[in-house]
């Protein structure tokens, strides 16, 4: 290795570790993969058992009886869609209106001629710092006041 | 808003032709929509929080004077709220650091060439992907004092004799709370930090490598620098979010046991909602608001600085 100049030497890949470190870099991202989605599988794995397994004191990521209990139980007594379904139109609303209002600012700031526009990039990011549990109350006397209003 | 300021003088620097045109109401028609829908969700209500923080609103008594400062006296003598104030500049503080140092690892691993690297950065979103309160629910069915396999796991491995209460203790329940953040706001972080490493050009590495610099001095030399100013902003968008934690405590503990994980929003929500003292819950919240703009205004000095030190 040492008595190749360096120039010909093939170019290193990542740039940052030296090839034989390679090994090391599959472990860390071995970690990496079971760390992220390890909890997750759990959770799953869980959701597949049978009550009485999960308090047995010996846990198993293998689910042994499989059962689709839980899964029958929310969407057939708990009638679990709907809840999704809520979820999916909130989701789907905000960010619509979102991306709505949102482009047409940011063409605006970016592309147009305003004064002060920082300022009000600025401004809007202090805003937001703003703790939202704690503009929950307040956001609730103005739609109180909205309702009032409009009727 | 430090950055703002930079930005500001760079614009001043425009051809002054610009400055004198006749005003068109076009460009400031079209802002319309977002400031009206932000004024009406967060202007409004921080106005009517500022203001009902000097008052002794309470739903418990028909009491609803103006009381000029005295909440804020209150919130200085409460030791409740020194408790929470601790919580929260703990939890902010770890939770900042160590997300900021494993994300940098995690990204400096992702942005090397491997065998089934995009596998294992999509599988790193897997944690961010998942609504916080799921997360709280599951780490409290992983960390559970009785079934959960995390004392399983330890104790097999022999590290622990007994089961450990994990979140039901005082001295371990905030620190079960930081581990549950950590993994579930990492990857946010390392997915920031990973497009900061994509902009750094490769012939700067490169050019190291040809001056023999190492792999340790190529990452402190030429890297490290270059990724500061990300690095910061990220780490300050981890603080202020990290600050405002409320979701995973709340879900979690509720602020148990025995307060030993209030932090201040559980602490601002028990207050206006279910003590339904809106004047002091007010008064909480903007103290909290005010912190915030210290911790941004302290890391916006810092990464002026820093953008002065690249000369950009």
């Amino acid at each position: 290795m040492s008595a190749t100049p360096i120039y010909q030497q093939k170019p290193a890949q990542g740039l940052t570790f030296p090839p034989f470190n390679r090994v090391v870099i599959y472990a860390c991202a071995l970690f990496i993969a079971c760390w992220s989605v390890g909890p997750f599988l759990w959770q799953m794995a869980t959701s597949l058992q049978l009550d009485k397994q999960l308090v047995s004191g010996s846990p198993t990521l293998l689910p042994n009886p499989l059962t689709l209990d839980h899964f029958i139980n929310i969407f057939v007594a708990k009638s679990f869609h709907r809840y999704l379904l809520n979820s999916v139109i909130v989701a789907g609303t905000t960010t619509f209106l979102c991306l709505l209002f949102g482009a047409i600012a940011a063409f605006a700031l970016a592309r147009l001629d305003i004064r002060g526009r920082f300022g009000i990039l600025g401004f809007v990011l202090a805003v937001s710092m703003f703790p939202q549990i704690a503009m929950r109350y307040c956001q609730k006397l103005c739609m109180r006041s909205g309702r009032i209003l409009l009727k | 808003m430090a950055i703002a300021k930079t930005l500001t003088r760079e614009a001043n620097l425009r051809p002054p032709e610009i400055r004198f045109r006749i005003w068109r109401p076009g460009p400031v028609l079209l802002l319309v929509p977002a400031l009206a829908a932000i004024a009406a969700v967060s202007i409004y209500p921080v106005i009517l929080g500022l203001w009902l923080s000097l008052r002794d609103t309470t739903l418990a008594s028909p009491e609803d004077t103006f009381v000029g400062l005295a909440n804020y006296q209150r919130i200085l003598s409460d030791s409740q709220f020194w408790n929470a104030w601790a919580h929260t500049m703990e939890f902010t503080t770890a939770s900042t650091l160590l997300e900021t140092l494993i994300g940098l690892v995690i990204a400096l691993i992702l942005t090397e060439r491997f065998l089934g690297r995009g596998i294992v950065r999509a599988a790193m979103l897997v944690p961010w992907a998942i609504p916080t309160v799921v997360t709280s629910k599951m780490f409290g069915w992983l960390f559970d004092g009785q079934n959960g396999v995390v004392n399983y796991l330890l104790r097999s491995f022999g590290l622990i004799q007994h089961h450990v209460n994990w979140y039901g203790s005082p001295d371990t329940a905030l620190w079960t709370i930081v581990i549950a953040d950590v993994w579930k706001t990492t990857p946010f972080m390392a997915l920031l930090l990973l497009a900061g490493l994509q902009t750094i050009p490769h012939s700067l590495s490169e050019a190291a490598l040809i001056d023999g610099a190492g792999p340790w001095q190529r990452f402190w030399c030429v890297r490290l620098p270059l990724l500061a100013p990300t690095l910061l902003i990220a780490a300050m968008f981890r603080a202020l979010d990290a600050f405002r934690i409320f979701d995973l405590v709340y879900v979690l503990t509720g602020g148990g046991p025995a307060d030993s994980t209030e932090v201040l929003s559980t602490m601002t929500y028990k207050n206006l909602f279910s003590a339904l003292q809106f004047g002091y819950g007010s008064a909480l919240s903007t103290v909290m608001f005010v912190t915030e703009i210290l911790i941004a205004l302290g890391f916006g000095i810092f990464l002026l600085q820093k953008f002065k030190e690249i000369g950009q």
